[in-house]
């Protein structure tokens, strides 16, 4: 591991929060669908359905003028002018369709509704206006001749609710249409955005991990071993050995999620051996005989920042003795583990470290609600943590991933 | 030139005593494994020159070099083992720092520094920059260590104490010390108000008057003399009264946490 590594530790935390809270940002965003396929969709079935109506009112015209003599059907023109004056209306319904959308539905068709209606409604209105925006006077008034007798003959109103009708329908299709897609888009986006979210997950582990070896203590670690070279150089031999063993084994757990408790707890008896050699003065150890360990497995590094807080916390803030106590037993189908350290005689609370925080976020992860971890004082005076997991007898495959 | 030695770690202090020891000019006078009996000693003995580790997980060295008094402030190298945010906090500040672990001839060179400050800048000089780097430490450590606690040292009954920084109710000015309150108990600490201050930057302090400021987390009551100052009793029950130069400065206080009708 580079000096690189370590002094990357803090960063990758905070990318990471970074990333997420970005994310978050993005998922509000994209609830909308993008503007420009939106655009695209609607003018483009806009236009099938324009091209669709003009064709079979001038075909029907065709027709029924060669039987008749009558040209029922509004000419090509004003049918033209119509579907172009309602395309701004057929936008801003959609728009405002999908901005109000469907849930609660009971809720929402009270919008949904009356926007389709009116949209519909104003097909007849359109098509009068096309007509009269296209068609020379006379022809207007041969087509209209209800103008002369008046507003709204029931003929009228039977012309616009044939309209109304045709239109709805297609409005309809046109939604589903439009509404399709922004679910697709939807469903795209979070897709990316759980892929984002593995990411990010994956790199707060890895950093999570990185940091079951404080800095601080590897660099202080390094200055004793360079006042053991001059003063006894047997000691400074063994601590570096000690350290590379450490260092081998951090990294071989880095890249597993479960160890045998034996592995576990060796890693936790190097550690506890190091930070001795620096408070020979004030720490003692006392770990569980190798011989009388139960042969399960545990989440990779759970016991270490225990054994890190118990050092620091025990430590702080007197200058007496401490004794450090780790001990590991099967009770009732559980696998207890155990870290208790003395204290200052007058301590108030102390506050968990953040590898303290990351031990309980890793057993949420590993086994969901069927591990307990308290973290609190005891009553003779020390502080006590526990760790209480489901008793693994082999190992587990896949847990975490 | 006399040294004092402040390390947590026996090889930490082993060391810096061998390096000193090899210095001729250099009087080693104490080394203290924690910041409580160190703060006594220095006061009493007032070395030039002191060697302080900052463990950077908790503030205890930072409440060290807060105690110290500005007229007889010695000059301090930090020793860390590892932080690169106080390694920037130092070099912009000009602040002398050993980086653990060290040999004999960054010691030296890191020593010849400090010879030369100590020549060159007045004791309150020094002061002044060390509660710049000391508030921009704290911040740091805070952003890193979030619900990191200020402790401050200070003294009652004739024994020193660590006083948690969010406990303080009220602070007053009393010649050359300034008193603190927190519920029942009070402390005395030998700094100026302004330092305080500086001190309790993380805390909502109010300065009430010219010598006394009140922490307005812990205020409960509020009234106004016939004149218009105005009289906050705290949590532990200690009354303080406004006065008439810092009479709107309040006002504007308590303003801003009236629920606001518009």
């Amino acid at each position: 591991m580079s000096a690189q590594t370590w002094a990357n530790v803090r960063p990758p935390v905070t990318e990471t929060t970074a990333a997420l809270s970005g994310m978050a940002g993005s998922a509000l965003v994209s609830v909308r669908p993008a503007r420009l396929p939106f655009f695209a969709i609607v003018t483009g079935y806009w236009l099938y359905v324009t091209l669709s109506n003009v064709l079979y009112a001038t075909s029907m015209n065709t027709g029924l003028a060669a039987v008749t003599g009558v040209e029922p059907f509004a000419p090509a023109a004003a049918r033209i002018a119509q579907h172009l004056l309602l395309f701004p209306a057929l936008l801003l319904c959609y728009w405002g369709s999908l901005r109000t959308g469907w849930r609660p539905l009971w809720r929402k068709l009270a919008v949904q509704l009356p926007l389709a209606a009116a949209f519909g409604l104003m097909a007849k209105p359109a098509l009068d206006l096309g007509d009269y925006l296209f068609l020379p006077k006379h022809e207007m008034v041969e087509l209209a001749p209800h103008a002369a007798m008046g507003w709204l003959t029931s003929a009228d109103l039977a012309l616009w609710s044939a309209s109304a009708t045709n239109f709805l329908l297609q409005y309809g299709f046109g939604l589903a249409l439009v509404t399709a897609f922004s679910l697709y888009q939807r469903f795209r986006d979070s897709e990316l955005r759980v892929a984002a979210i593995e990411k990010a997950w994956t790199a707060a582990r890895l950093a999570a991990l990185r940091m079951q070896l404080s800095p601080h203590t590897l660099f202080n670690l390094l200055h004793v071993i360079r006042g053991q070279v001059a003063w006894d150089p047997r000691t400074a031999q063994s601590m570096i050995v000690q350290l590379a063993d450490l260092l081998r084994r951090l990294l071989a757990a880095g890249e597993q999620d479960f160890s045998r408790l034996r592995e576990e707890l060796q890693f936790v008896r190097l550690y506890l051996q190091l930070q001795q050699q620096r408070f020979i003065d004030r720490l003692t150890v006392e770990l569980p005989a190798e011989e009388q360990l139960p042969d399960v497995w545990v989440p990779s590094l759970i016991l270490q920042p225990l054994a890190e807080n118990a050092v620091v916390h025990g430590l702080a803030r007197h200058d007496g003795p401490v004794g450090i106590r780790v001990e590991a037993l099967i009770d009732d189908d559980a696998l207890v583990l155990r870290v208790r350290n003395d204290m200052a005689p007058a301590s108030s609370v102390v506050t968990a470290g953040i590898g303290v925080a990351n031990v309980s976020e890793r057993l949420a992860v590993h086994f969901t609600g069927a591990a307990r971890f308290r973290s609190e004082p005891d009553d003779r005076g020390g502080w006590t943590a526990e760790i209480r997991i489901p008793v693994l007898r082999t190992r587990p495959s896949g847990a975490a991933q | 030139m006399k040294v004092m030695i402040v390390d947590d770690e026996l090889a930490g202090r082993r060391m810096l005593r061998e390096y000193c020891a090899a210095q001729a000019d250099l009087e080693l006078i104490g080394e203290f494994a924690d910041g409580l009996a160190a703060l006594e000693q220095i006061r009493l003995r007032a070395p030039d020159l002191l060697f302080l580790d900052i463990q950077m997980d908790t503030l205890d060295g930072i409440a060290l070099a807060r105690a110290l008094d500005p007229g007889t402030m010695p000059l301090i190298v930090f020793v860390t083992a590892y932080n690169h945010y106080a390694l920037e906090a130092f070099e912009v500040s000009a602040m002398d720092y050993l980086l653990k672990p060290f040999d004999e001839e960054r010691f030296g060179r890191s020593l010849e520094r400090a010879r030369q400050r100590l020549s060159t800048h007045s004791a309150s000089e020094r002061h002044t920059a060390l509660s710049g780097v000391l508030n921009q430490l704290e911040q740091q450590i805070r952003t890193i260590h979030p619900g990191t606690r200020t402790r401050l040292l200070a003294e009652a009954g004739g024994r020193m104490h660590v006083v948690d920084a969010d406990l303080i109710e009220v602070v007053e000015a009393d010649r050359n010390y300034v008193l603190l309150r927190a519920g029942r108990d009070s402390y005395q600490a030998r700094s100026t108000l302004q330092q305080a201050e500086a001190a309790l930057q993380f805390q909502p302090m109010l300065r009430l008057s010219r010598s006394c400021l009140v922490n307005m987390n812990h205020v409960r009551e509020v009234s106004r003399t016939p004149r218009g100052d105005f009289i906050l009793v705290v949590s532990g029950g200690t009354t303080v009264t406004s006065s008439e130069g810092f009479r709107d400065k309040v006002r504007d206080y308590l303003a801003g946490l009236k629920i606001s009708t518009t």
